[in-house]
């Protein structure tokens, strides 16, 4: 393969990038297609078809399969250009954990290695740790990012693909990729202890190395740094990829299990007739009757007294009105409290008028008479809510009032 | 103003309320002031309720029913209303392989009796042969007939109708009872699995 030569490598990559992502987006193809999307590129000045036909196979960015007859990308050159166009990867759980197995190996070799003094074989460790972390780290951001890829596309592609294919996609994603990666990361979970342990290793043989070997010490230093990235990095990764698909799984598994649950319950209808489902009991509208309006003659006779209620009725205050209020006048000084009113203009006249009533004895009848005469006769502006005032044991509403500067042309 | 004491239950449109909910109708927004007055005085209405025997529902999607409580008798007719319903959706789903979400399909059209799937299949004239009648345009339309008048559905213009929100209570009744079918139908296996 010519890819030994990276310069040309990336020299013809550079100069065929739009056929290169042709043949990407292809997948696997036969020598016509390739040959088509060659010409469809291929500018006056390039070479012959022919020469970048072998150029693609020579260089590497083409290999045959298996059967001989169809040509594909070889994966890590696929991958590098996915990794460049930001389409990634998805890298299984099972993956993941076979590179957590390794560590956990590295990490019981890192232990012996330092109990014999093993500096190279340490070195060469180091080196080993410090890559598998670093595939742990790329392959979850990758699923981080392929989600969030598959999730814009769901969102952004609605029409292209009936709905009941991209929520099986999610549901795939979320079961195969994301939920495993929580068991990871779940710090009851085997990798959490995995890497707690190799965290406490790399600190003991750093420590260790400090003064005999520092640029050993350096190296685990490199190696336990890289492991704190990506812990974090993962957690973070995760985190952001269950936002992303959380919503949309919830209401793919909820859609297919709306479907599922109305399909199974026909079968049964089908299979065993519709009266062992008991469904009405679950819709559970009363039967109707045309009298029956309550249940029992109690509480007939209750709604109709509430029926009877005016509840907009004016309050009666039996003799006491306009012009006649010495029975008011018996218990408080309505004059003089009108008038301290006049003087203080407190912000709620109710709430004042309750207090002043109150202090001087009287009742609630005194109070409402006071009030109608101030609302009636006083020019008052009204708050917009409704305040609830208790005077005794009574509750009353009312918009509560302030007194405006000027007195009402009949007073 | 006025004594609260004796107002809180006097409350507006409780007569028509009251007659709706009592014979099996579902309140929605599409009730206008109905609705409105449930809405804004949705505690007293429940309390009021209470005391008088029937449980007021309040669904989060928007709408408001009376479910029989224990003991009190429940419409058997509704049921066949949860089978048309259901076979509705079976066919929406698997008929326009989800295009859009469940809810809206259900919910943003409108048929016509002739274009119902009922009689299409003789999958679904099966089920519907279990209803106790068989199946047909006129019983369709009795059907339909029930779901108005339950307020799960509303005619749009003569011959066509629309499902209004309550119906998606077909949904939720939907997802426990086959819930139920399949704790009863794993309880039957570990049965026969024990020796």
């Amino acid at each position: 393969m010519a890819s030994a030569n990276p310069q040309r490598f990336l020299r013809f990559a550079a100069d065929n990038y739009p056929l290169l992502k042709d043949i990407l987006d292809a997948g696997s193809l036969g020598w016509a297609q390739l040959t088509a999307l060659i010409e469809r590129r291929r500018r006056a000045t390039d070479p012959e078809l022919e020469t970048i036909r072998e150029n693609l196979l020579a260089l590497g960015f083409l290999e045959r399969q298996p059967d001989g007859d169809m040509l594909e990308m070889p994966q890590p050159v696929e991958r590098f250009f996915r990794y460049i166009h930001r389409e990634h990867h998805l890298t299984s759980a099972g993956q993941i954990q076979n590179y957590v197995d390794e560590i956990a190996r590295i990490d019981r070799e890192l232990i012996e290695s330092l109990e014999v003094d093993a500096h190279q074989r340490l070195s060469m460790l180091a080196e080993e740790l410090v890559e598998r972390i670093e595939l742990i780290r790329h392959d979850i951001g990758g699923n981080k990012e392929a989600i969030t890829d598959a999730v814009i596309h769901f969102q952004a592609n609605r029409e292209e693909a009936p709905l009941r294919d991209l929520y099986t996609r999610v549901i795939w994603l979320w079961e195969r990729y994301l939920a495993p990666v929580q068991d990871l990361i779940d710090t009851e979970q085997v990798m959490e202890q995995q890497l707690n342990s190799l965290d406490g290793s790399l600190v003991q043989a750093e420590r260790g190395l400090t003064v005999e070997r520092p640029d050993l010490a350096a190296m685990l230093r490199d190696a336990r740094l890289r492991l704190y990235r990506m812990r974090r990095q993962v957690v973070n990764d995760f985190r952001e990829a269950m936002l992303e698909l959380q919503p949309l799984y919830r209401r793919a598994l909820r859609e297919s299990r709306t479907a599922r649950a109305a399909s199974r319950i026909l079968d049964h209808v089908r299979r065993e007739g519709v009266s062992g489902l008991n469904l009405e009991r679950h819709i559970g509208v009363l039967v109707m009757r045309h009298e029956g309006l309550f249940s029992d003659l109690a509480a007939k006779a209750y709604l109709y007294n509430i029926a009877d209620y005016h509840p907009d009725a004016d309050v009666e205050l039996d003799d006491a009105v306009d012009g006649d209020d010495s029975a008011a006048v018996a218990r408080v000084d309505l004059p003089a409290m009108l008038e301290q009113l006049q003087q203080e203009r407190p912000a709620d006249t109710m709430a004042w008028l309750s207090g002043q009533v109150a202090e001087q004895g009287g009742g609630v009848r005194d109070l409402l008479m006071a009030y109608g005469r101030i609302v009636r006769r006083m020019e008052t502006t009204a708050h917009a809510e409704q305040t609830e005032y208790r005077f005794g044991g009574y509750f009353l509403s009312a918009r509560p009032r302030t007194l405006t500067d000027k007195r009402k042309a009949d007073d | 103003m006025t004594s609260t004491e004796t107002s809180r239950f006097a409350l507006p449109y409780l007569a028509e309320i009251f007659a709706e909910l009592a014979r099996g109708r579902h309140l929605c927004n599409e009730d206008g002031n109905l609705y409105q007055e449930l809405q804004e005085h949705e505690a007293d209405f429940e309390q009021l309720f209470q005391q008088l025997g029937y449980r007021l529902m309040t669904d989060e999607r928007g709408f408001y029913y009376f479910h029989a409580l224990e003991g009190q008798n429940v419409s058997p007719q509704t049921r066949r209303l949860a089978v048309f319903f259901l076979v509705l959706v079976e066919a929406l789903w698997s008929e326009a392989g989800g295009a859009e979400p469940l809810e809206d399909m259900i919910l943003d059209r409108s048929w016509s009796i002739g274009e119902l799937p009922h009689l299409g299949r003789q999958r679904y004239v099966e089920i519907m042969g279990q209803l106790e009648k068989e199946p047909d345009e006129e019983m369709l339309r009795e059907e339909v007939k029930r779901l108005v008048r339950f307020g799960f559905a509303a005619w749009s213009s003569d011959e066509r109708f629309r499902f209004r929100v309550p119906a998606l209570r077909f949904l939720d009744i939907a997802r426990e009872v086959a819930a139920g079918l399949e704790a009863e139908e794993g309880e039957a296996g570990e049965e026969a699995e024990t020796p």
